[in-house]
């Protein structure tokens, strides 16, 4: 990154090419439009570019604060959109494989090969739990909204995303 | 603080992470945090769980055309290093510019300000690269009174790169390149030019809705809206 900062072209190719794909999966996991994950992912990086000083290693590592730029940004483009509550898939795994237009390259295969552990994880927690996460974080949802969306008082939403929370992590911690 | 008391923190924690909470909630979650040791480190604990959720989204390969773009965008920038971000915020034209967009018709454009006049040889060629994206390059008329100054502008599809040569520095001052659309002005990059008077300006995206580029020197940091009369513009 900073060599990003210096406005060094070559770094910046390096940095897309390492983090892209997870970009690009992740707007389009939040907008459901290729063409708006599209831009979503160009205005996220061009953002980088052209702001690489706001990274800052010590709060994580580039490819988690990449893609906090990019979910904000998608998130940003599906509060634009009006009924943007009844539209939040609840769905683990919206996007097929086969939509992909590309044959995979390896490292899209790790990619694949990890987002699948991943979601094996998520799996486990009980549906109750997996929708508020999933509203919280790809639908950009606060926890009001998502008590209204679902019909539930608040603290039991805040009590399940704590939960879903404390499940996912002592996965992570068994070494998934 | 009680079990119970800490309870409700650790809920609102997991909310915070999730950036489930209001602007208020989070400022509160905030402030209780730089009091808190044990909340503290129940955050770093739980944080990797949220991290892991964008890798949990099925991996799709994005379209290469995305990173022509921003690698095309990206060394057009390092080549011009006073290239700077557009903004996002979409804005109305000041009454001269609009008056300008909106009352003039299109040929009369170069008289009508009195400012611009036909400097450089209007021209405008297509190609073909070899992925078959179809390319051009169009010659932008240029304020008469800065003598030899040219501008061109090389769109591919919908982005391009605006290229002008002795265009004068003016110190404490930018150049900033505007997308006209009927009406409506936007904002599309900052570039200075080197002492030789060259410059160049990238244009991520946008030319597929506009209809004229154009450049006006503007204060240091930019202009959310023109503010002098422009200096070069491209019908496209």
């Amino acid at each position: 990154m900073p060599l990003v900062e210096r406005k060094d072209a070559s770094a910046f190719e390096i940095v897309y090419d390492r983090h892209g794909g997870p970009a690009f999966s992740l707007a389009y996991r939040i907008v459901g439009d290729r063409q708006v994950a599209e831009e979503v992912t160009q205005e996220a990086f061009l953002s980088v570019w052209r702001s690489g000083a706001r990274f800052d290693r010590a709060r994580g590592s580039v490819r988690t604060w990449l893609l906090g730029v990019v979910r904000n940004r998608a998130i940003d483009v599906l509060r634009r959109e009006a009924g943007r509550a009844t539209t939040v898939s609840l769905e683990l795994d919206t996007v097929p494989e086969q939509e992909s237009r590309f044959e995979p390259t390896d490292a899209e295969a790790l990619r694949r090969e990890a987002g699948r552990e991943v979601r094996g994880a998520l799996g486990d927690l009980p549906e109750d739990q997996l929708k508020v996460v999933q509203l919280a974080y790809f639908g950009g949802l606060s926890h009001s909204e998502i008590a209204d969306v679902l019909g539930m008082p608040l603290g039991t939403v805040k009590g399940r995303m704590r939960l879903a929370m404390e499940k996912m992590r002592a996965t992570l911690a068994e070494g998934m | 603080m009680s079990d119970a008391g800490h309870t409700r923190w650790e809920d609102d924690l997991a909310a915070y992470l999730l950036d489930a909470l209001s602007a208020d909630e989070s400022r509160a979650v905030e402030r209780h945090l730089e009091d808190c040791a044990r909340c503290r480190e129940r955050a770093r604990w739980l944080r990797p769980s949220v991290e892991m959720l964008p890798t949990s989204v099925e991996q799709l390969e994005p379209p290469p055309e995305l990173r022509e773009r921003l690698m095309r965008t990206a060394r057009a920038e390092a080549a011009a290093p006073a290239a700077a971000a557009p903004r996002d915020t979409q804005v109305r034209a000041g009454r001269g510019w609009l008056d300008m967009l909106r009352a003039v018709p299109r040929p009369a454009l170069a008289l009508g300000v009195a400012l611009i006049a036909l400097a450089a040889v209007a021209g405008y060629g297509i190609g073909t690269r070899g992925d078959g994206t179809t390319t051009s390059t169009v010659s932008a008329q240029v304020d008469p009174a800065l003598s030899g100054a040219t501008a061109t502008l090389e769109r591919d599809g919908d982005s391009g790169i605006l290229r002008v040569s002795g265009l004068p520095q003016r110190p404490g001052r930018i150049y900033e390149v505007w997308l006209a659309q009927g009406g409506e002005v936007r904002p599309a990059g900052l570039f200075q030019v080197d002492r030789s008077g060259r410059g160049a300006a990238a244009i991520a995206a946008g030319l597929d809705r506009a209809e004229r580029v154009m450049v006006s020197l503007e204060p240091a940091r930019g202009s959310a809206q023109p503010t002098t009369e422009p200096v070069v513009v491209a019908d496209i």
